[in-house]
């Protein structure tokens, strides 16, 4: 898959600001269950940087490959732009969205205070020195 | 024609019903109907609704057959409850008045300061909310039960479970008398501690799961990730940091892997679950080849502390002895290595068939070489980046486990000697029970847990108070849980040892079992357990009885028998001396048993010797098994050199006779 369309009642839920934006961008996307090996598909800049904004899509909440693959394009590719989490995902995992580079998850525009609700009932990461290098690049 | 009865749990008490005839929950099971061909279809409508509407969770059917013969599951989900009595809290309990003497000495293990306690505070508060959005219907059961059982609670037989994380075994008197609250407010007075050194609570309230969480935080205990496909509660040497023959005190490590490990945003979601245990003696007291992770601690040439690192260990349906994958790693970048282990394991491990989905399944497909090349792949990225710990954190985290300071203390030999010959009950449990400390005139005692009547592993809150005071009383306020299920109080003067015994043989807490035929590991089986093919406890008990002979236990000497109830292994049955597995044939519970299996430095999985056998008829094959290795082992031989030395065929003839 190159390409998707947001769904119709879909919104861009921000992991930072906790805050939501109509879904109007294509991303390119990735599966979850997919590799950075993924990313040749992927159209790039003429410098051959990913075109942003970049999406992951999760078939199951459950399937936490996607969380090591948005490290990976935020450590190993070096990828800082909007990152985009979408597919079956569910608002207690607003917090582990974000500090795996998440900047961004696509949710159905009804379970947004939900959301905002899960992020802000996240514990801080209980190793109080330890911030994932994701973390931090998280903000665009 | 089939004839079917529907039973399901309620979801919000977790209690057992069936469904009626006039189609209404009942926890009656007289009162449970029997649907036939046309009446199924409509029973299997209000199932569903009652599922649906959020009533009832994991409802099924049950064949109804003819002859009448329920399977042995059936007949204890009917019975509501053990088919053997769990200890009783006797609330009067206290051998040694409370607090009378008051703890001189802040325990030597790790303490929360106010971000911890805020930590486990916020996490309590969010479970709430998990679960008031379950009983309103916003989650499914499918979305909540990673939720749930990330916080350690599982939907059992009979009721709700909640497994309380007690960090590489270790606690203080005050958290062990807390738990003894718990047991006492939410539960039957009782708790069954496990071989992952932690306690689980049988008779749990989903509803009143929040307020438990709660309480815990109060006393800083949680139960986060005792479940669930994540990193679970790391495991160590339960006498780390007082044993004689460690190179370090590893509970500082096990300590910084369990804060990296608490809510990895990363690894949450893994394939499936995942076990790391660390140790630092001499002798692998924390069975570190039977887990994903085994790190064994170690110094290099020039005295930098590193870790081996092993992996790919398990039991299971597929038992395996884990592999070395690095022979030193320094420990200043532990963390960076265990998290590009985990990265391997979460990006490849296997999602498509639950029993191939441990790591231990990769590394056999990938092979060893292999894994170790893409684990090193990925350490290239995270070494050297803020994932290990900078030193000044490493040192508050040490600080905690500043050696004790134990005053020097005399010579006891002769007293002890004394005591021993004067009472043989004494000298039996100090044979046993007393183990060697790092100190001169100090030892670590073992309370065990296994007593003829007593499920392996449970005890009574008034028990765990009696140990909170022990503690207090000769050690340092600190106790320990072991893998195998009994408790440890480190610390204690030797010249106290015949006053402790006396204490805890008033309490019914002195037995002489450690490391015997009789310290059995067992899980707790189809009595409770959802998975269990077949019951543990009852046959641990009828084993118990077959060797009443303390001395006898004695002469036996050290013997590790072991029994799970399924193939899932949680009572460690690969990995005993003898394996007794609980198997399910055609509805009747019997036992497969197996030889040779350790779980130390010299880890070896068992061998199934043959044929299973039913229930009543193992007890007399494992007096066979005792006989032939007593009748031919030669001086103090332990049983598996002895195993290595004849080999199965002996035992085999016996039990099974020539042919």
């Amino acid at each position: 898959m190159a390409t998707t369309e947001p769904h119709r009642h879909s919104v861009w839920f921000d992991l930072q600001s906790g805050r939501s934006a109509r879904a109007g961008q294509r991303t390119n996307a990735l599966e979850a269950s997919g590799s950075l090996a993924d990313l040749a598909d992927l159209p790039t800049d003429g410098a051959g940087r990913l075109q942003p904004p970049v999406s992951i899509y999760f078939a199951s909440f459950s399937d936490g490959r996607g969380f090591t693959l948005a490290r990976h394009l935020r450590e190993i590719v070096g990828y800082r732009d909007k990152l985009l989490a979408c597919g079956h995902l569910i608002p207690d995992q607003a917090d582990y969205l974000r500090r795996c580079g998440f900047t961004h998850v696509e949710i159905d525009r009804i379970t947004e205070t939900q959301w905002r609700r899960s992020l802000a009932l996240s514990p801080p990461p209980m190793q109080r020195v330890l911030s994932t290098p994701a973390s931090r690049s998280a903000t665009p | 024609m089939s004839v079917v009865t529907f039973t399901a749990n309620r979801l919000e008490s977790g209690s057992v019903v069936w469904l009626t005839h006039d189609l209404s929950w009942t926890e009656d099971v007289r009162l449970a109907g029997k649907f036939d061909d046309e009446a199924i279809i409509a029973a299997r409508d209000i199932v569903n609704t009652a599922e649906q509407s959020d009533e009832i969770v994991a409802a099924y059917e049950v064949a109804v057959d003819t002859g009448g013969e329920a399977s042995a599951r059936e007949m204890i989900r009917a019975a509501q409850g053990p088919s053997i009595l769990p200890p009783t809290d006797s609330r009067v309990n206290e051998v040694l008045p409370p607090g009378a003497r008051a703890m001189l000495t802040v325990p030597s293990i790790y303490h929360y300061d106010s971000f911890d306690r805020q930590f486990v505070a916020m996490r309590a508060a969010q479970f709430r909310d998990q679960v008031e959005r379950r009983l309103r219907g916003d989650l499914t059961e499918d979305e909540f039960k990673p939720l749930r059982l990330q916080n350690g609670l599982y939907l059992q037989l009979h009721a709700y479970m909640l497994r309380v994380a007690i960090p590489y075994g270790v606690l203080s008197s005050h958290q062990m008398r807390g738990l003894a609250g718990i047991a006492r407010d939410f539960d039957r007075g009782f708790g069954h501690f496990t071989t992952r050194q932690n306690i689980q609570f049988n008779w749990i309230k989903l509803v009143e799961a929040p307020d438990i969480l709660d309480r815990l935080a109060s006393f800083d205990m949680h139960a986060i990730q005792t479940s669930g496909n994540c990193i679970r509660n790391v495991t160590s040497d339960p006498l780390a940091g007082a044993a004689h023959d460690e190179v370090q005190d590893p509970r500082i490590w096990a300590e910084i892997i369990r804060q990296w490990s608490t809510l990895h945003p990363e690894f949450a979601f893994l394939p499936r679950k995942f076990k790391i245990a660390i140790s630092a003696g001499a002798e692998d007291r924390a069975a570190t080849a039977f887990h994903d992770i085994g790190l064994r601690l170690a110094l290099s040439r020039n005295g930098e502390t590193g870790f081996r690192v092993f992996v790919g260990g398990g039991q299971g349906r597929t038992p395996r002895v884990a592999r070395k994958l690095a022979h030193f790693i320094p420990a200043r970048h532990l963390l960076s290595y265990l998290e590009s282990i985990m990265r391997v394991y979460n990006a490849a491990g296997r999602r498509d068939n639950i029993y191939k989905a441990r790591i231990k399944i990769l590394v056999d497909d990938m092979g060893i070489e292999s894994f170790g090349e893409a684990v090193n792949n990925e350490w290239q990225v995270t070494k050297d980046t803020t994932i290990d710990l900078p030193l000044s954190e490493y040192r508050r985290i040490a600080g905690y486990f500043a050696p004790v300071d134990l005053p020097a203390a005399a010579s006891a030999r002769a007293a002890l000697a004394r005591a021993a010959r004067d009472n043989p009950a004494f000298a039996r449990w100090y044979r046993s029970n007393v183990m060697p400390h790092h100190t001169q005139g100090y030892a670590n005692v073992s309370l065990s847990l296994k007593s003829a009547g007593r499920p392996p592993g449970d005890a009574a809150a008034s028990e765990m108070e009696v140990m909170a005071s022990l503690a207090e009383t000769y050690g340092r306020g600190e106790l320990r849980v072991t893998y195998t299920q009994n408790i440890i109080i480190p610390h204690v003067r030797r010249d106290q040892l015949t006053a402790l015994f006396e204490d805890a043989l008033k309490a019914g807490l002195a037995g002489a079992e450690e490391g015997l035929i009789s310290d059995m590991i067992a899980c707790p089986g189809l009595d409770y357990c959802n998975l269990a093919n077949a019951r543990s406890l009852p046959l641990a008990e009828k084993i118990f009885q077959r060797f009443p002979d303390p001395d006898r236990r004695a002469e036996i000497g050290k013997l590790r028998l072991n029994i799970s109830g399924c193939i899932n292994a949680c009572g460690h049955h690969h990995a005993a001396d003898i394996g007794i597995l609980g198997v399910n044939k055609k509805g009747v519970e019997h036992y497969q048993i197996s030889l040779g299996g350790r779980a130390d430095e010299a880890a070896a999985i068992g061998r199934i010797i043959g044929p299973s056998f039913a229930e009543d008829e193992v007890p007399a094959v494992i007096e066979e098994i005792v006989n032939v290795y007593l009748a031919g082992r030669e001086r103090d031989e332990r049983f598996a050199d002895h195993l290595l030395r004849v080999g199965l065929t002996p035992f085999k003839q016996a039990v099974y006779g020539d042919d």
